[in-house]
């Protein structure tokens, strides 16, 4: 009896990702189903924590990031619901990049408690640290990634791809997470 | 009153709280990523006929593009709410956050999130359109000036 344990349970992980649906995408990066145990925390923790609490969010990409990115007008601050956050777009009206930074809540663990209501979930890694990548439609020009930089310091990421079929919005969002995941200072506690 | 509007029109059964009148405009589309006769589907239908003003074209461009980047400002917006933090530490605070959690990541087939993004590209499609019918209407203009020049010679 004891022996049939972790099959029980290697199948019930692989029920559920055949439950998650087709538009569900599982890429490279999504977290393998562990046989082990089945109540693991699906959010690998954070191992070289970065301090995202310094910076202005228009801050976060440096000027010569947002060029090679076209982007050639300058940040536009934000509010999101009470979190500073920034916006950046270009004069030709092809892309459209916001950013805001969560300091507090557990960002990642809310969106994973909230999979469901995105077609597209898939929990990755950003530069080496834990993230999320979720889009609203599966076709949809925005793409989103949400990046633990440290315990409770969250980078909030959405590219949108302003002219129709022009670009795949999560490659260039992915990329431009990664760029200010690498301008972060460490996170000293 | 409480049957009729004020035009003597008989009210639809749900036309009478304030729950309703909020949830209306948030209802889910029934499928697909946007309702049958949206905007772009008019613009880009060329059975479909309407007259704009060149000279307006511009602003009505601008203007679409504008709602269209307010829509995803919108969609940043809800996606927070997803994660408001209780302002304090008793159940009616925690509730409440739990709440607007909720409500702002709904489980329906079409979330808020989702027809805002559907609402802002289906604008962003019109805006697109109504250049490329605006740059063909002035090459248009174009070469039929520079017909008419070389004639008057």
């Amino acid at each position: 009896m004891r022996r049939s344990i972790p099959i029980v349970v290697a199948l019930a992980a692989a029920l559920a990702g055949c439950s998650a649906g087709s538009a569900r995408s599982a890429g490279a990066g999504a977290a393998p189903a562990s046989s082990a145990s089945a109540s693991a925390d699906p959010i690998p923790p954070v191992r070289d924590p970065k301090n995202l609490a310094g910076t202005p969010p228009c801050a976060l990409l440096t000027p010569a990031q947002l060029t090679a990115n076209r982007i050639d007008q300058p940040g536009r601050p934000k509010d999101v619901v009470g979190t500073p956050g920034c916006e950046w777009s270009d004069r030709a009206y092809t892309r459209e990049i916001s950013m805001w930074a969560d300091i507090g809540p557990d960002v990642l663990h809310n969106n994973y408690a909230q999979r469901d209501t995105y077609p597209v979930f898939e929990i990755t890694q950003v530069a080496g640290h834990p993230a999320i990548r979720t889009k609203n439609l599966v076709n949809g020009t925005s793409c989103h990634f949400v990046v633990a930089a440290a315990e409770k310091q969250t980078l909030n990421v959405r590219f949108t791809s302003l002219r129709q079929g022009l670009e795949e919005p999560c490659g260039p969002a992915r990329a431009l997470a990664e760029a200010v995941m690498g301008n972060l200072p460490p996170h000293t506690s | 009153m409480s049957e009729h509007g004020e035009s003597g029109v008989p009210l639809p059964p749900s036309a009478g709280g304030a729950a309703d009148n909020l949830n209306a405009p948030l209802a889910p589309p029934t499928s697909g990523q946007g309702p049958m006769q949206d905007m772009a589907s008019i613009l880009l239908d060329s059975t479909q006929h309407f007259r704009l003003d060149v000279d307006q074209a511009p602003q009505a461009i601008s203007t679409f593009r504008q709602v269209a980047h307010e829509l995803r400002a919108l969609m940043d917006e809800v996606r927070q709410l997803g994660n408001v933090k209780p302002p304090g530490l008793d159940a009616v605070s925690i509730n409440a956050a739990k709440e607007i959690s909720k409500w702002a990541v709904s489980e329906e087939p079409g979330s808020l999130q989702a027809a805002l993004e559907s609402g802002a590209t289906q604008l962003d499609k019109a805006a697109d359109a109504l250049e490329r019918s605006l740059q063909t209407h002035q090459q248009t203009d174009e070469v039929n000036a520079t017909h008419l020049r070389s004639r008057e010679l």
